[in-house]
């Protein structure tokens, strides 16, 4: 079995990742922050120093990283819980966005509670970022964008749009669903609000998600219940992580991702971004000498390692089922990002993502492209 | 003489834990229950107010000092 399917979740995961997990399991079985017993004591201090691995990770205090159970929880904490605080508000976003993005930012619209637009990434950095100056407005309060679109892997200027923000007291949240583990962004770099998954790039188990904020904008709560914090009071706790933690978090997941962290940092984001690069480059040179290949990339772009790509005529939901059938595991389809897949004019099919992972290697590409070959209509 | 330092938070707690440990003050992570409600905390022999200053410098509020004897 070959799986190149890394961008929705990475697999295999380090065996470090996967030994925690089970140690969690066994030895740290209390709930964190609640109890004052020894093993909830010793729960809480394998939490606090994820916790504490995560915010250094993002540079983010520790106190300002809340763990999620994904990605897109995050997302939802973060665009829901500042547009809460600003009152009705405009809201710039992009068109590579996912739909973690488009549909919480479509449901306060429905709502009343926003109006947003969606700035168009062109062909070039400088095309987007013109694009995103052009639509702020005087009620603008918040830029919420991927540093990487997960369809096609562009790479968008963060950095950039981060002292346009910075210039209008403008939170900027960005989506790092597709970058974390492979571009070393961090909140230093003027990122308002970061939202990341765990399972994806950091190598750890699903179910868990991190935001980090500065705490220059204030959030408040989707979800409310027990923090093991005020617990006679009948408000929410006002402050990070509390206020956004309720209820049981994923423990294991939580105390596995550390070792996922580690990984990465003892791998160097360098390096994974570099190897997985060159299988984007070896697939990439091998299929463009196929004639009935469709690659979506432009020449002045620069990628995160995926690369979505068809084959001419081809439903790519029956290629992945044929790929599968031969032991290779890619994603068809829309990959929950219409705006993206609408911007590339991939059809009515979709496309197939190739996402390599630093497990990867350049035998599994060429098995790819010499079974991919050999595909019938 | 144990005193017990209240923060704000598990989180907080546990952060205050590790820097007095980092300072070597012997810090004991540790849960109490009053009629305000549950708190997390430090129980320290050290000086509770001269750690409270040190942790206030690391951005970690102490929310209140328990003295031995306090909460008889």
């Amino acid at each position: 079995m070959i799986y190149f399917d890394n961008a929705a979740t990475t697999y295999p995961k380090p065996m470090t990742v996967v030994r925690e997990t089970e140690r969690a399991l066994l030895d740290y079985g209390a709930n964190p922050g609640r109890a004052g017993h020894r093993l909830s004591a010793l729960t809480s201090m394998k939490v606090y120093e994820t916790r504490e691995k995560c915010a250094a990770f993002f540079g983010a205090e520790t106190e300002n990283t809340v763990f999620t159970l994904n990605c897109t929880e995050a997302l939802n904490f973060a665009i829901k819980g500042v547009t809460e605080k600003t009152g009705f508000c405009h809201v710039i976003t992009t068109d590579l966005e996912h739909n973690s993005v488009i549909r919480p930012l479509e449901r306060l619209r429905q709502q009343h509670r926003i109006i947003y637009s969606i700035a168009r990434s062109g062909d070039s950095d400088g095309e987007l970022l013109s694009n995103i100056s052009s639509l702020i407005k005087s009620n603008t309060r918040v830029i919420v964008m991927t540093a990487g679109c997960n369809v096609d892997g562009r790479i968008t200027p963060v950095k950039r749009v981060a002292e346009l923000a910075k210039k209008h007291g403008i939170c900027l949240i960005v989506d790092m669903a597709q970058a974390s583990g492979i571009l070393s962004l961090t909140l230093k770099d003027g990122i308002s609000i970061i939202c990341a998954p765990g399972h994806k790039g950091l190598y750890g188990p699903m179910g868990t998600g991190i935001l980090c904020t500065d705490g220059k904008y204030p959030l408040s709560s989707l979800i409310e219940g027990g923090t093991g914090s005020q617990s006679l009071d009948i408000n929410q706790p006002s402050f990070l992580p509390d206020m956004l933690e309720s209820g049981t978090i994923n423990t294991s997941g939580v105390i596995a991702l550390s070792k996922g962290i580690d990984f990465v940092n003892s791998k160097g984001m360098d390096n994974i971004r570099s190897h997985e690069n060159a299988l984007c480059n070896l697939f990439i040179s091998k299929m463009s000498d196929k004639e009935n290949v469709i690659i979506y990339r432009s020449k002045g772009i620069s990628y995160l390692p995926v690369v979505a790509f068809n084959l001419k005529g081809e439903d790519s939901s029956r290629v992945a089922q044929y790929l599968s059938d031969r032991g290779i595991y890619l994603r068809a389809g829309f990959h929950c990002n219409f705006l993206a897949h609408r911007k590339l004019t991939t059809g009515t099919g979709g496309a197939l993502r190739f996402a390599p992972s630093v497990f990867n290697s350049k035998a599994d590409v060429l098995k790819l492209i010499t079974i991919i070959s050999d595909f019938k209509h | 003489m144990k005193n017990f330092i209240i923060m704000k938070s598990s989180t907080q707690a546990m952060k205050a834990r590790h820097v007095a440990r980092s300072m070597k003050i012997n810090a004991v992570y540790t849960k109490r229950t009053d009629k305000n409600g549950c708190h997390f905390g430090l129980e320290t022999d050290y000086d509770a107010d001269r750690l409270c200053r040190m942790l206030s410098l690391h951005g970690i509020e102490c929310v209140k000092i328990i003295r031995t004897g306090d909460n008889r």
